[in-house]
Formats: C-alpha cells, structure tokens, sequence
C-alpha cells in the first residue's frame, strides 16, 4: 500500500512539472500563441502573399493594370 | 497493480501535453486588411539619381487558433535585393506607416499616403532608410479577391449587425435568410450562397456594407472605387471622397489628377456645409 502511495505522489508531481514546462515553453500560460509567435506567423502570411505577386507574370500583371 | 497505476498516472502529462501543442500549431491565417502591397520607387531626396526598386507588402493578418482570433498588423520590404521587416506597422483611411528592421536593429521608417490615379491606387510619402531619406512611391497591385473571401466580409458583417444586414439585403431584393432570428445557420447560409453567387446583389450590396465601414482596407476601396466609376450617387463615394480628401489636403497639388467622380462628390460635400460633410 504504501509503494502504491509513493507511486502516485511521484508521479503526480512528474505531470505538474512536465504540463507547465511544456506550457510556459512552448505556448503561453493558458496554451495561446505568444505575441512573438503571432507576429512570426503574421510575417510569414504577409511574405506568402508577396511570393504570390512575384509569381505574377508579366502579362498577368498587364491585364491587372491596364484591363 | 502499482505498476498498472503509475504507468497510467505517467501518460497523464503526455496526453495533457498534446491538445497543447496541437493548438499552439493549428493556425488559421489569412490576410484580413490590405495597406500598401505593390511595387515601386525610392529617390533620394538629396541626388535624384540615386534610386531603388521597392517592393513592399503592409498588412493586418488574421490568426484563428482553437481558442481566440486576433489581427495582426506587419510587413515586408524590399529595398533593392535587400530584405526588411516591418513593425509597429499602422494602417489608416488610405495611410500607412511602420519602422523598418534589419535583423532586429531598427534601421529607418516608412509613412505613405494613397491617392488615386484614374482608378488606380499609387502610395507615396517618405522612406528614412539607413540615414538617407527617399521619397517613395508605391503601385498598389489590386488583389483579384475570390469568391470565398469576400464572403468571409460579409460572414463578419452580418456577424456583427445581424440587423442592418438583413435590411441591406431587403433593400436591393429579399434577404437570403434572417441573420438576427436563424443565427449561426443563417450566417453560414449567407456566406455559401454568396461564395457560389458574387455578383447578386443582395452579395454586392453586403460587401459594399462591410467596405463603408472599412476604408482602411485598400481591398475595399477598390471595390468602392469600381462602384463609384458607374454611379458616383452610392453612399460609399462618399466615404471614399472623405477618405481621399483628408490625404488631398495634405497634397493640394495632387487633386488634379483624381478621376471625376471624385470632383463631383468633393464639391457637393463642400456645397452641403460642414454639418453633413462630417456626417460622412
């Protein structure tokens, strides 16, 4: 009975540590994206569009501009 | 059996981890509200023979995670070859300004205003890079907005003023559906009726609602700009007009070049006193 008491105590402290390593480390405290993480994701989206223009050609462009 | 114990209170932590990380990954993400996005020029102010291409894109993007959404204003520009990033990024009614960095060292700034040319959108204002200062001038590439996102306008707009979307759609014809009493069912109708119908009116009606209220957006002047062209009588001329006009008084110079119906407007503006003028 009592190994089965220390088990479960172990273990229960191993979960609280290892949800708010995980939390803190990866997310913020209630597992949402960091202000730093979402300007990175809004930076990336804003370069994907720009690589959608790049990949505009010439002519496409044209037919934008002047049609 | 106290191994059978500790082995399940062990997979806790993991299975509590997951939904966690999971989250933290899928991240909806789409361009919300267009500033300045096209290509152009820099001069320098003190040689005009020291030039560069730009190309600069300037945008609040929308995250959707599990939990909550949120905008979030950045850019990108290029200065030749050279790469930068943009933050503290505002976009105003046809305005746009941010700092500029490279690698995390704040190296200049950037503030355009828009104006228009026949129906087109040109930026221009100034660039502070490296301590040389250009003037700048920027085409905006109009985006061929699909189908599916402009309904996503009008999702939000109906979202927001369940009331007034019903009465725009009963003005131009019958609603599609009641957003205040149907909800959700309502909305989602809406949204897939207008992705497979663009050009209905009740749909155009709808994103000319949302684009009033967003002038902000460079995607909904377009489309305002493409509805003043055929009747400069919509109420959304006049906002455009009001939008415009503020950057035209910073420019007198500038005005001479704007398409008529912005003339007509500007001037019954100006002819119904200052009292409805602000009311625009």
């Amino acid at each position: 009975m009592k190994t089965i008491a220390v088990v479960l105590v172990l273990a229960a402290l191993m979960a609280v540590t290892a949800i708010s390593g995980c939390t803190q480390t990866d997310t913020g405290p209630s597992g949402e994206l960091t202000a730093e993480q979402m300007e990175d994701e809004a930076y990336k989206a804003v370069e994907q569009e720009m690589d959608l223009l790049e990949d505009m050609s010439l002519e496409d462009l044209e037919n934008e501009l002047f049609t | 059996m106290a191994i059978t114990v500790a082995l399940l209170i062990l997979a806790v932590p993991v299975l509590a981890q997951t939904p966690e990380l999971t989250s933290a990954k899928n991240i909806n993400k789409h361009i919300w509200t267009r500033g300045a996005f096209g290509s152009g020029i820099a001069i320098s102010q003190s040689d005009p023979m020291n030039f560069e291409l730009l190309k600069l894109g300037i945008a609040g993007v929308k995250l959707v995670t599990e939990d909550a959404e949120s905008v979030v204003k950045t850019g990108v520009l290029y200065f030749g070859e050279d790469k930068y990033r943009l933050r503290d990024v505002v976009i105003g009614n046809a305005t746009a300004s941010a700092t500029i960095y490279y690698n995390d060292t704040q190296v200049g700034t950037i503030s355009l205003d828009s104006y228009l040319k026949g129906d087109r959108e040109i930026w221009a204002g100034t660039l502070t890079l490296n301590g040389e200062t250009y003037n700048a001038y920027i085409i905006q590439i109009p985006k061929v907005v699909r189908a599916v996102e402009k309904a996503k306008y009008i999702y939000q707009y109906c979202k927001d003023h369940p009331v007034i979307c019903r009465g725009v759609m009963k003005a131009v014809g019958s609603e599609i559906c009641d957003p205040e009493g149907d909800g959700t069912t309502c909305l989602d109708q809406i949204k897939a009726y207008c992705e497979d119908n663009p050009d209905e009116a009740r749909c155009k009606a709808l994103r000319i609602a949302y684009c009033k209220m967003h002038p902000e957006d460079a995607d909904c002047r377009a489309e305002m700009t493409g509805v003043c062209q055929n009747d400069n009588t919509d109420n959304a001329c006049r906002v455009l007009t009001a939008v415009y006009n503020k950057n035209i008084q910073k420019r007198p110079t500038v005005a001479d070049k704007m398409p008529e119906w912005f003339h007509t407007i500007r001037a019954k503006i100006a002819n119904a006193g200052p009292t409805t003028a602000a009311g625009v």
